[in-house]
């Protein structure tokens, strides 16, 4: 029985907080969808931490997001998580689906980074890096 | 009587392997002559490096034999001298490249395979082996820090009876290495192990990644814009960069931050204002994953150097399934 916390573990999930941490999730994710396990047993993926991680990305960066482009973001992400969730076996061909969903979130994430490098907008560096 | 950080890290994995300081060599009588045949680590006798490998600065023409002599003289350094070090978990780069501690500046130093053996030995006694190993891992921290503690959640029978698999045992082995090299680095400041570490967990990851991305390519699954091999490399990239923030935020590293821990950040270089963003950066080791064989003169590797942490390595990670030589190591070239 635990009596007192890992003093080195931190209990927070990581979220991603810039728009090219987003696009590393979903990377990630469009490789190990439908189930996101993962094989080398590091951490406990499933279908709900890996959305919550996407979305959560989402909330970080909406205000660089903007409104229209954030709602079309949580709409394709809550439409591919029923897509894997109903093929877990991967059989159906819903996951073939659902990754479609998710490369068209790539496009969206894609077209939010070079308006802000258009509209020379700086990343939390100081840089224009479309961040 | 003075002693290298060196000889001062090896008597400290002593000490935690043991709980016994080790004796002072020149102390205790024995006097080691110098020859250059003998192993300096341990004073016995050994094979003499041969030719002018270890001495010769590379030239650009001559790097690849260069890297071929250097790579072949780490073979030789891992299989002599005592074997008391058999079942020593490497803490530094040095220790996990053998060669690379003498090696002049420019070299390229190529990955041990036992470096990324990730289940132990395949035999009967593997899991036997790897519990001891928890074990010693786990004394070894709580050595560091007595507060520190393992929170194990594992799956369990019907009867809540842990279900013990040596895929299991061999995850809670990286993993415990993974958090002995955080506390090392939290509570004294030494990077090192982190170093050691952050390779080996980039290593599984892109290995994985690679293995999956082919087989979603080869079936058509895979979008890419670009030429596949490109495209392959990029999910690569993102999959190893996405599992180490995760890592590093799970032992409470921020490497989003000024600290010297930091994944995918920029990297001033303020000789001509520009800047690089090594996939990896842990204190003065770049990492890069990669499908390209990049050396010296690679731009990139060469932008690398010049940054302001002034990195005294470069390690270049390429898929396992690239065959030999798939990781290395490039030192730091030398200044003119």
């Amino acid at each position: 029985m635990m009596t007192r916390p890992n003093p080195y573990f931190n209990p927070k999930p990581y979220i991603p907080a810039s728009l090219s941490e987003i696009n590393d999730q979903l990377g990630s994710m469009i490789l190990f969808a439908p189930t996101f396990f993962d094989r080398t047993l590091v951490f406990d993926h499933d279908i709900d931490s890996e959305f919550d991680k996407l979305t959560g990305g989402f909330d970080l960066t909406r205000k660089k997001l903007g409104e229209e482009r954030y709602a079309a973001l949580i709409d394709l992400a809550a439409r591919a998580k029923a897509l894997f969730a109903a093929d877990q076996d991967d059989t159906n061909g819903k996951t073939d689906e659902g990754r479609a969903l998710l490369f068209e979130i790539e496009d969206v994430l894609r077209d939010a980074r070079r308006s802000r490098v258009k509209a020379k907008l700086a990343d939390d560096d100081g840089e224009i890096t479309g961040d | 009587m003075e002693i290298s950080a060196e000889e001062r890290r090896l008597a400290f994995a002593h000490w935690l392997r043991t709980g016994r300081l080790p004796a002072v060599r020149t102390a205790g009588g024995v006097e080691l002559k110098f020859n250059p045949y003998h192993d300096p680590q341990n004073g016995r006798f050994t094979f003499g490096p041969g030719g002018t490998a270890g001495t010769t600065k590379p030239s650009p023409r001559r790097f690849g034999q260069h890297a071929f002599l250097v790579a072949a003289e780490a073979e030789r350094e891992a299989a002599r001298g005592s074997n008391s070090r058999v079942f020593e978990i490497p803490m530094t780069l040095e220790r996990s490249f053998p060669g690379l501690r003498n090696s002049p500046g420019g070299a390229l130093i190529a990955v041990p395979d036992n470096l990324f053996d990730f289940t132990g030995p395949a035999n009967e006694s593997t899991a036997q082996f790897l519990q001891d190993r928890s074990r010693q891992l786990t004394s070894q921290v709580k050595a560091i820090d007595p507060n520190w503690h393992y929170d194990e959640i594992g799956p369990t029978d019907a009867f809540g009876t842990p279900i013990v698999t040596v895929q299991g045992l061999s995850a809670k082995v990286n993993d415990l290495r993974f958090q002995r090299a955080a506390v090392v680095a939290r509570v004294k400041g030494d990077y090192s192990t982190l170093q050691v570490e952050t390779l080996r967990f980039v290593q599984q990851r892109a290995d994985d990644a690679y293995d999956r991305g082919q087989e979603l390519l080869k079936s058509g699954r895979l979008k890419a814009r670009l030429h596949d091999r490109e495209a392959l490399g990029n999910y690569v990239d993102r999959q190893v960069r996405k599992g180490l923030r995760e890592r590093y935020n799970q032992l409470g590293i921020d490497s989003a931050g000024p600290s010297p821990v930091r994944v995918n950040r920029r990297e001033n270089d303020s000789s001509d204002l520009t800047y690089r963003r090594p996939d990896a950066r842990v204190k003065d080791v770049a990492f890069d994953v990669t499908l390209a064989h990049k050396t010296h003169g690679t731009a990139q590797v060469r932008g690398f150097f010049n940054t302001d942490f002034r990195p005294i390595r470069v390690v270049i990670i390429r898929p396992t399934q690239f065959g030999t030589n798939h990781t290395y190591v490039l030192t730091r070239p030398e200044t003119k």
